[in-house]
């Protein structure tokens, strides 16, 4: 049994949706995608899908309020989340520490959720990207470096890493990779070993959500680069049963408003016989001064 | 006629009409995912002894698969990623006996290599046997490899590329498209990122199709698609072309004001079918005799001609 999505969930009386467990639905490995224009940075949703999984340090699941459920469901209205999950967490544009910090922020804890096993977090920037010097011996360190030289066993690294997490729950891990445009930018595999690596990927989680970039900027050109990134992008448009468009507020700078987030349908369609799960629609975001906690959504027009 | 083509495309679903290839494309704002499970759907009941489906991955996890397909009981299921296209074959050729009836299905065909396609697809065209697959179409990356590793120059090639070849080898192609266009704001221009149109990937799409017989003869036609019935709805060339031009004309209109500005269809046809003047003249026929450029004057009952009046002709 693992992790099935129910995207008519609301957050917080909110407009974000978390994945819901509802074991009945089977277990179907989805892929949430994240696409970010340049000028904004998707890390804020990352954490959220992170903390709808494994709740904060209180041990009560974030962002749950009694009365903006949704109707009936596992989850019912007015409960706790039945549910918890291990979360595999993966960056190729940012370091252990910055997450460390910014989950700290939100009241999670992660070096404390590290070491009981239900946190794993991947470095694929460090060493990968560029030589960052090793951790003072006090800070707390991710479990795992990615490096070019290994690429081809990073799969059974990070599947033996995953082995290694708390049983306590019977749900397979979610798996959140941030940045996943950057192994073709470097040059660390052809496109096509991208996608095989996402459904590897997809194979050890329950819940897969992935951020690239959806800049036109990068997308659109004649060069082989940005060839590579359209067919990246698009390959993954396909594999989604849910799109998360992150942007910048089209009419410049606003106090109250950070940008605009759009939710649509991707290409996987919800199957035979099944009601498609995702509530489309497009809101704007507040982020404030870092603080993950300081996040809202809310309808356009409203604040 | 057009009765003969408004089922042809539900009995090629249901593998009642022979299309050994299948091809369905899609767009970045429709898949053909629901297309591809309407042939599982059609052929799911018939008893695993005497028809199989095999299913071939190459982007979709089994348990993805499983979750899409529900409880099927003659479905195969191949991971085909990293795998050899010898071992694939030989996979297929395991699971389908030589004179079993079969639908072979292939999630997506991107990741094939636009010089090893023809290799990798006769095999999988078997007697008694359709092999449906996707083609997922990008805006402009139509030629790009993706097994290509980053920075290597391609050399400009004039092998044609990956879609060409399908389209010349499947016998029946099925392009899919959303049924209304994307309203497009000056907001997503100005946005200078890619956005999922909103309502994309919809249950309900419209399939061009065309269908090439062993004679030779295509059929063509354009239907709209609803997964969610299970129905292909034929439409009429002259709808289908409105559908396709402006699927939103007669909504924009709606609510404008209290006037009807709608056409029904009775009301379409009879002004399609009005004779212009000005068309007979533009063919030169005029009087059954062609005339060129000149102006022709043709006399009427009340015109006072005098013959012998010099002034009176004016040309």
């Amino acid at each position: 049994m693992s992790i099935s999505s129910d995207l008519l969930r609301v957050f917080d009386g909110k407009y974000l949706p978390v994945p819901a467990a509802s074991p009945d639905q089977g277990d179907d490995s989805q892929l949430l995608l994240i696409t970010a224009s340049l000028e904004t940075n998707a890390s804020w949703l990352l954490q959220h899908f992170a903390r709808s999984c494994i709740g904060n340090s209180t041990g009560r699941s974030i962002g749950r309020r009694a009365d903006s459920l949704g109707g009936g469901g596992e989850t019912g209205a007015g409960g706790d989340r039945h549910w918890r999950a291990p979360v595999v967490f993966l960056s190729f544009v940012q370091e252990f520490q910055f997450y460390a910090r910014s989950f700290k922020k939100t009241g999670v804890d992660v070096s404390s959720l590290i070491q009981k096993k239900s946190f794993l977090y991947i470095d694929g920037f460090s060493k990968l990207v560029c030589d960052l010097p090793p951790a003072a011996a006090s800070e707390s360190r991710p479990e795992l470096y990615l490096r070019a030289e290994n690429k081809d066993k990073w799969i059974q690294q990070i599947a033996n890493a995953v082995a290694g997490l708390s049983k306590t729950t019977s749900y397979r891990p979610m798996v959140i990779v941030e940045g996943i445009e950057m192994l073709h930018v470097l040059g660390i595999w052809p496109v096509q070993e991208i996608l095989d690596f996402v459904s590897d990927l997809q194979e050890i989680a329950g819940i897969s959500v992935i951020s690239v970039s959806g800049s036109n900027a990068v997308l659109r050109g004649a060069t082989s680069l940005s060839q590579g990134q359209e067919a990246l992008f698009f390959s993954l448009l396909n594999r989604a049963s849910a799109v998360f468009s992150i942007r910048s507020l089209d009419s410049g700078y606003a106090k109250d408003v950070t940008g605009v987030i759009r939710i649509t349908k991707g290409g996987q369609p919800s199957g035979d016989g099944k009601a498609p799960s995702i509530d489309e629609g497009e809101y704007h975001y507040f982020v404030g001064e870092g603080n993950l906690s300081g996040v809202r959504v809310f309808e356009k027009g409203h604040s | 006629m057009q009765q003969h083509t408004g089922s042809i495309l539900s009995r090629i679903v249901a593998l009642k009409d022979v299309s050994p290839f299948v091809l369905l494309q899609d767009a970045p704002e429709q898949t053909a995912k629901y297309v591809l499970l309407e042939f599982v759907h059609r052929n799911k009941e018939r008893s695993p002894a005497e028809f199989r489906i095999v299913y071939l991955s190459f982007e979709t996890p089994e348990r993805a698969v499983k979750g899409m397909l529900g409880p099927v009981r003659n479905v195969e299921f191949v991971a085909c990623r990293r795998m050899a296209h010898a071992a694939i074959h030989q996979k297929v050729a395991s699971l389908i006996s030589s004179n079993q009836k079969s639908l072979i299905v292939i999630d997506s065909l991107n990741s094939i290599r636009s010089g090893a396609l023809a290799s990798f697809i006769a095999p999988l065209i078997r007697p008694h046997s359709t092999l449906v697959a996707v083609l997922h179409n990008f805006p402009t990356a139509t030629r790009y490899d993706m097994t290509k590793p980053t920075g290597s120059t391609q050399k400009s090639s004039y092998a044609p590329s990956l879609k060409t070849q399908l389209l010349y080898l499947a016998t029946t192609i099925i392009t899919v498209s959303p049924t209304a266009r994307a309203d497009i704001d000056e907001d997503e221009i100005a946005a200078g990122t890619y956005l999922v149109p909103l309502g994309a990937h919809a249950r309900t799409c419209l399939l061009e199709f065309v269908h090439r017989r062993k004679s030779g003869r295509a059929v063509e036609g354009t239907f709209e698609f609803d997964f969610a019935r299970h129905e292909f709805t034929y439409l009429p060339p002259r709808r289908a072309q409105s559908k396709a031009d402006d699927g939103q004309g007669e909504a924009l209109i709606d609510g404008l004001t209290t006037f009807n500005l709608g056409t029904t269809e009775k009301q379409r046809l009879a002004r399609e079918n009005v004779e212009l003047p000005y068309l007979a003249a533009q063919e030169g026929e005029v009087l059954g005799a062609s005339v060129g450029g000149a102006i022709v004057y043709q006399f009427e009952k009340e015109d006072d001609y005098d013959e012998e009046d010099p002034y009176e002709d004016p040309f």
